[in-house]
């Protein structure tokens, strides 16, 4: 725009008599002051303002989520029998041992559980039903916060599996359900129906 | 006469009037993508790593509590240490704290407030242990073991790793 309003004046210049020039000159001053067009420029801003808010996504921690128990003077503890518990005991040493069994890693745990909880009295040693089933977390004060969370996470990982084929999901997809959506939680509902997330983090021996 | 009418013409300009918005914009995007992070942490912090992870729901209501051997080894020794808000503390002080930080949330929030445990990997579980005693008691029991998605190191991790 400006050059050509630049050619142009200096075209008229050349071309016409000086009277004609002053004229064109004024005219050519109040162009040359003209800038662009910047009042959509906010609106730009914004836009890409918006669009960084909708994309970037601020730290959210994320990890393993548990219950912790009630005070333990506030309810009787009922006995669970033992075809009910699974017994899952890491030691000092950072070895694993599930039922008396000793695992050489945690991934062996996933499976074991899985047919524990869903055993539904088939098998005497397994449990009654997925109600009545725990699975039990011990450890020593000496194991290291490492091996108890690669533990927790394969006993969760065994429930949310669980959960996930129950609705046509995987664990994954069943985590990553949204709670505050009542279609999603419904679906969220029906999974764990009847089957609770029975996990007993065990005070450690001494 | 000539030249000097070109000169005077042939000054560009860039417009200004949009670098205030260019600078919000770039203001709000930082404002937006930082964390903040009011108390720098004197522990280690690696955290461990997990599959099954889940999002803490509620970040106001999330309590953090940091575990783990302090970077500092020659002043604090390499046990592993608990750091409330900025200040070691032992697990008998987990308690008072917790119930401060509940004073401060209406009330009908309690029960949903979280507790956040950033612990490092090589902690021992003794410790851990002591401090979800101490939740129990004053019934702050809605816990989550902050862990870092499998395959990605956390950025405590690669920063220890640099």
């Amino acid at each position: 725009m400006h050059f050509f309003i630049c050619n142009c004046g200096f075209f008229h210049f050349k071309d016409y008599g000086t009277n004609q020039t002053s004229v064109i000159m004024k005219i050519q001053r109040v162009e040359t002051d003209r800038e662009i067009n910047s009042g959509s420029m906010a609106d730009i801003a914004f836009l890409l303002l918006i669009f960084f808010l909708m994309t970037t996504t601020i730290a959210v921690d994320k990890g393993l989520a548990i219950m912790l128990p009630p005070k333990t003077d506030q309810k009787p503890v009922a006995p669970i029998a033992g075809r009910n518990l699974f017994k899952v005991y890491i030691n000092s040493s950072d070895r694993l041992m599930a039922e008396g069994e000793v695992l050489a890693n945690a991934g062996e745990l996933k499976p074991m559980i899985q047919t524990f909880v869903l055993n539904r009295g088939a098998s005497a040693e397994l449990s009654d039903n997925p109600e009545k089933a725990v699975v039990s977390l011990k450890t020593d004060r000496g194991t290291s916060y490492k091996a108890y969370i690669s533990a927790l996470d394969e006993i969760q990982g065994a429930y949310y599996e669980i959960y996930g084929e129950r609705i046509g999901l995987t664990a994954a997809g069943y985590r990553q359900l949204d709670l505050k959506d009542p279609e999603q939680r419904a679906l969220h509902e029906k999974a764990r129906a009847g089957i609770p997330m029975n996990i007993s983090i065990a005070e450690p021996t001494r | 006469m000539k030249r000097k009418y070109k000169i005077t013409r042939s000054k560009p300009q860039t417009p200004t009037s949009s670098l205030p918005d260019i600078i919000f914009m770039l203001l709000f995007f930082f404002m937006t993508a930082m964390t903040l992070k009011t108390k720098p942490v004197d522990l280690e912090q690696h955290l461990p790593q997990a599959e099954e992870l889940k999002k803490s729901e509620n970040k106001n209501l999330t309590t953090y509590i940091h575990i783990g051997a302090p970077k500092d080894k020659l002043k604090y020794g390499d046990e592993p240490l608990i750091q409330l808000d900025g200040h070691l503390a032992s697990p008998e002080d987990v308690g008072p704290y917790i119930l401060k930080k509940q004073a401060r949330i209406p009330e009908y929030q309690i029960p949903q407030m979280t507790v956040a445990l950033k612990v490092d990997d090589d902690a021992a579980m003794g410790l851990v242990c002591d401090v979800q005693q101490e939740l129990r008691k004053v019934n702050a029991r809605k816990i989550i073991y902050v862990a870092a998605p499998k395959g990605k190191t956390s950025d405590q991790a690669r920063r220890k790793s640099l």
